[in-house]
């Protein structure tokens, strides 16, 4: 007796069913379950903690480290880990240096399952602790950003959290190229969970941030900080800003801010006054409404327009030139340069030389400013405009406006980062300089920087003026303006151009927030600081030829070569002749040796004298003094070199 | 012999990947010295299967009862002589090895049973023999019951079912006899409890039955109905504990659930192609307790994937099914049962194994036939296999 057909089918369904049973089963937990369970599987392999990875170098643009992450490691304890509190205190306090007693309690509370000891203890004490071999007392790598130039450039640069996260400027813009990949170390655990000791294991490496290379040139950046703080304290003003731009490649090189952190340049809106007549003159001769022949009679200084009066701060009575319109600043006639130019003409112009919008810089805030289109101007908005008024910039807007001056007409993107480059140096990614659009022609620019450099020469700007070189430049005085109108006392001084004015190297705006003492003027408030900083580039950058302003070399004045100097001049002395009446103000030479002086005051067109040795240490006339005719200075030196 | 040499391979690659296994898995405490033993194991059981091979199926069914009472007698002793960790009675420690008489019990009961069959003619619905043929398998289980080894028992015991059914039992009685168990499984719940009963009734008036074993069939199942609750609290709490992880690990995740749960994460942690071998991370943290021997199927899928333990299941499956065909060549009726008896074996403890590793069958202590690290188990079911190819080479001498 055997089993039939139909048993052994049914036990071949039996069988069968039992291997489809495993199978399916094996299918369902190796295959489709898989990703499931290599997660808990991975999971139990034991914890893993990240390796910090180094964070990028931030470094100026002569390779000068700007912000750098030093190694550094975290301490922290597991009370419910630590055996003797007291002896744990007593030793690590010695050597992290923080408060035993209060290290002592924290550690008492044995709920508490992390008590930070320090978040950077640099690597021997960290070592020093690790050696104490304390339970429950944990040693992490973490690394300390550090900035050798301490608060220099920080607006710019951002701030990190305590625990390195970025939370604003390039740090936190550019974080993700900074920050690099954090490797992974699995500590494995035993079948309960807890933790191997001495069983680490590198999973993945980390992979240190990209470096990267500002625009910024650090001695300038600290040149700029320093006249900017001087500046609010003598001025007793709210804040401010210096910005340094290169107007060929849009670079900042420097970016000052008051208060430091705030990027006022790009984050503060104004009421530019006056300097914007920048924008107004340069439409009109742009446009052709006006030349430099043109003369407006300005009226004793008043304008009728709808519903008021315009007048000028220093009325004259005579028709002015377009030149000395523009160096007196004459708002009267630069509100009849704005009625050349109309109102759609004009607005254009704005757009295009930048304002109303963001400039696009890599940094966090950026302020578009405050442009009305035409359609919602009032009737006398034009003229209003064509003085800087009813507009909102930001400084950076403004010295873009005046770099596209400066290099023929084009306006530049600011550029804050060169490059960004990897671990060895290697450039990985540039950012050229961006030219956003073509703005005026370059006769204008040459034309405008004319009338600029008659602004320092004899007109509202003379403070700013620079022995040795030619400055270009345009005062302002911005009034603040609340709801409902503007805030008696309170202005925005502005300062804004470019050294040398006939092959331009460097555009420079001040900003000077609620100066606080009897003259607000730009001139006065902001010229003496464009000086200073611009000065000591002049100075620092040997590549910047000394020039003379065209129309000071052109006057044919007599000269009286040295009489009883110690040093023979061998530069060449100018013809006599007559000056044509034009006043030139006697260049400060305090400070400099007698050969740099006469370098000085022969190319501004004095003569000089000199006596004593050493560096000068008096002039007479004094510095900034007119002069006219006989230009001759008496040196005074003394003291050692 | 030469006839099933395909067997014969998937019987020595079977063994090959134990013993790899058993050296991944141990070779971080114990080095080579237990796949050196499995090795030995591996020796010896084919030395005694080769033995084996040679005594004749007559022979054999004469010693059978001989076997039987001799196996029973060794279950009685370990009983009152053996020691093992926490009470258990489960081998005798013979210095070099520890011997397990559940193991050699397996053979034993298969071999009474195909003597009680063979010397009956087919047994329809005769339940004399039917309670002889339980009588035979549940001593020994009832004995490895009290042990404790609850699987081996269940396995012993259910070694009844494919042999009554190999005999000829009428299928529908054949559900009647397996209905206790089901039984046991539909008490806890009362709506699976009333589908049981009307089913159970369903088969009564569909087979003609004499109104005597109906009577039994009733009486048995309502009589585990209402033991039920008391046969769970006969049960050890490790036991208790193992079920209860069975039907929901995730509750007992750290406790009884824990080798389910983490057998579970190896295997399927492996994927398709697994870790490669020695690779296994499971195991090299030590999370599967019991790997080289009950849970060894959860390192193969971990280091070796889903091919290396769908292989390891197919060439069980295929030794399974090449059994039962020489039980369906063989003319000795002894032997076609004891083919059949021992293919069923076979197949019960790999689906039971497997299971257990996999989470559909409760942890219980049942090696993995030919892989599984033991002494015991390599050299009985070797032993087994010897019977068998003999059986298979003497098809032609009748």
């Amino acid at each position: 007796m055997r089993p039939g057909v139909g048993r052994l089918l049914v036990l071949l369904v039996g069988f069968v069913a039992f291997a489809v049973i495993l199978v399916a089963k094996l299918v369902s937990v190796q295959i489709v379950d898989h990703d499931y369970y290599k997660a808990i599987a991975v999971g139990q392999h034991g914890y893993l903690r990240p390796i910090p990875a180094k964070r990028g170098t931030i470094y100026d643009r002569t390779g000068r480290v700007l912000a750098t992450t030093m190694p550094a490691y975290r301490v922290y304890a597991d009370p419910s880990m630590v055996d003797d509190a007291a002896l744990a205190a007593s030793s690590v306090s010695g050597i992290a240096g923080c408060n035993r007693h209060k290290l002592q309690r924290k550690l008492l509370n044995k709920k508490n399952r992390y008590v930070l000891i320090d978040l950077a203890l640099d690597v021997e004490r960290a070592l020093a602790i690790r050696r104490l071999g304390l339970k429950g007392v944990v040693i992490e790598p973490a690394g300390t950003r550090v900035r050798p130039f301490d608060s220099a450039a920080s607006g710019v640069l951002g701030c990190l959290s305590a625990y390195e996260e970025p939370l604003s400027g390039i740090e936190l813009r550019f974080d993700e190229m900074l920050k690099g990949t954090a490797g992974v170390r699995r500590h494995l655990r035993d079948a309960r969970g807890r933790p191997i000791p001495c069983v680490e294991a590198v999973v993945e490496e980390s992979v240190a941030g990209h470096s990267m290379i500002l625009t910024l040139d650090i001695d300038l950046q600290l040149t700029a900080e320093k006249a900017l703080d001087e500046a609010i304290e003598a001025h007793g003003a709210k804040g401010g800003c210096v910005l340094v731009v290169d107007p060929w490649t849009g670079d900042i090189l420097a970016m000052a801010s008051s208060p430091r952190n705030r990027n006022f340049p790009v984050r503060v809106v104004f009421e530019p006054g006056s300097a914007f007549k920048l924008c107004t003159y340069a439409t009109a001769l742009d446009l052709k409404r006006v030349d430099s022949l043109s003369i407006f009679d300005t009226n004793h200084g008043k304008l009728k327009v709808p519903g008021g009066w315009i007048t000028d701060d220093h009325p004259r009575d005579e028709a002015l030139p377009l030149i000395e319109a523009f160096a007196i600043s004459s708002n009267v006639a630069a509100s009849m340069v704005a009625r050349q130019v109309g109102c759609e003409d004009f607005y254009r112009y704005m757009l295009a030389f930048g304002f109303g919008t963001k400039t696009g810089i890599d940094l966090e805030g950026e302020s578009a400013g405050i442009l009305r289109e035409p359609a919602s101007w009032s009737k006398r908005s034009l003229e209003t405009l064509a003085m800087g008024q009813e507009i909102g910039v930001t400084a950076l807007q403004l010295t873009m406006a005046y770099a596209a001056v400066a290099n023929g007409g084009n306006l530049m993107k600011p550029r804050l980062v060169r490059a960004i480059i990897d671990e060895n140096g290697k450039v990985k990614k540039k950012y050229p300089a961006k030219t956003v659009r073509r703005v005026i022609g370059k006769e204008t620019t040459v034309e405008m920087t004319e009338l600029l450099e008659s602004v320092v020469q004899g007109g509202t700007g003379t403070l700013a003026s620079i022995p040795g070189i030619r400055v270009a430049g345009k005062t302002g005085t911005g009034q603040k303006a609340a709801r409902g109108g503007y805030i008696a006392g309170k202005h925005t001084s502005v300062f804004a151009g470019f050294i040398p004015a006939g092959n331009p190297r460097y555009v420079c705006v001040v900003i000077i927030d609620e100066p606080s003492g009897a003259c607000h003027y730009g001139g006065y408030v902001c010229g003496p600081v464009f000086k200073d900083v611009l000065a000591q580039i002049f100075r620092d950058d040997k590549s910047i030829v000394p020039s003379v302003c065209p129309r000071v070399a052109h006057c044919n004045e007599s000269l009286f070569p040295p009489v009883d100097a110690m040093v023979s001049s061998a530069a060449a002395v100018p013809g006599p002749g007559d000056d044509g009446g034009i006043q030139i103000a006697c260049p400060p030479v305090t400070g400099l040796t007698l050969r740099e002086a006469a370098e000085v005051l022969e190319a501004a067109g004095f003569a000089w004298r000199a006596k004593g040795s050493g560096t000068v240490v008096a002039q007479d006339p004094l510095a900034r003094a007119r002069l006219q005719g006989r230009r001759i200075c008496h040196l005074t030196l003394g003291g050692g070199r | 012999m030469m006839q099933q040499k395909w067997l014969l391979a998937a019987l020595l690659a079977l063994a090959g990947l134990g013993i790899f296994a058993i050296y991944s898995s141990s070779s971080a405490d114990f080095g080579w010295s237990l796949a050196l033993r499995q090795v030995i194991w591996c020796v010896l059981g084919i030395a005694v299967a080769s033995v084996m091979m040679r005594v004749r199926i007559k022979t054999l069914s004469a010693f059978a009862p001989l076997l039987y009472a001799a196996a029973i007698l060794m279950l009685i002793v370990v009983l009152a002589a053996g020691r093992g960790p926490q009470g258990t009675r489960r081998w005798f420690d013979l210095g070099l090895f520890r011997f397990q008489p559940s193991e050699v019990a397996k053979i034993a009961v298969i071999l009474m049973l195909s003597r009680y069959l063979s010397d009956r003619g087919a047994i329809g619905d005769s339940l004399k023999s039917v309670l002889g043929v339980f009588a035979i398998a549940a001593i020994p289980a009832a004995l490895i019951l009290n042990e404790p080894d609850l699987g081996t028992a269940v396995v012993v015991g259910f070694l009844a079912f494919p042999l009554l059914y190999a005999a000829g039992l009428d299928s529908l009685l054949m559900l009647l006899l397996l209905s206790p168990l089901i039984a046991l499984i539909c008490a806890w719940e009362v709506v699976a409890w009333v589908v049981f009963v009307a089913l159970l009734v369903t088969i009564v008036v569909f087979g003609r039955f004499k109104t005597s074993l109906i009577a039994l069939v009733f009486g048995v199942n309502f009589l585990v109905y209402s033991l039920a609750p008391r046969l769970w609290n006969g049960l050890a709490p490790y036991q208790q504990a193992r079920v209860l992880a069975f039907l929901n690990p995730d509750n007992y995740k750290f406790t009884a659930g824990f080798q389910i749960i983490q057998s579970k994460i190896a295997i399927g942690s492996g994927g398709f192609s697994g870790k490669g071998p020695l690779e296994g991370t499971q195991k090299a943290l030590g999370l599967v307790p019991a790997q080289h021997t009950d849970f060894i199927f959860s390192l193969m899928g971990e280091e070796l994937g889903f091919v290396g333990g769908a292989g390891v299941l197919l060439l069980l499956l295929f030794i399974v099914y090449r059994i039962y065909r020489i039980a369906g060549t063989v003319r000795s009726r002894f032997a076609m049962y004891f083919c059949f008896g021992f293919a069923s074996l076979i197949l019960i403890q790999t689906f039971i194994n497997v299971g257990m590793t996999l989470g559909i069958t409760p942890v219980t202590g049942l090696p993995l036939p030919f892989v599984s690290y033991g002494g015991s188990q390599m050299i009985v079911f070797w032993g087994g296999m010897g019977i068998v190819l003999g059986s298979s080479a003497s098809r032609k001498e009748y």
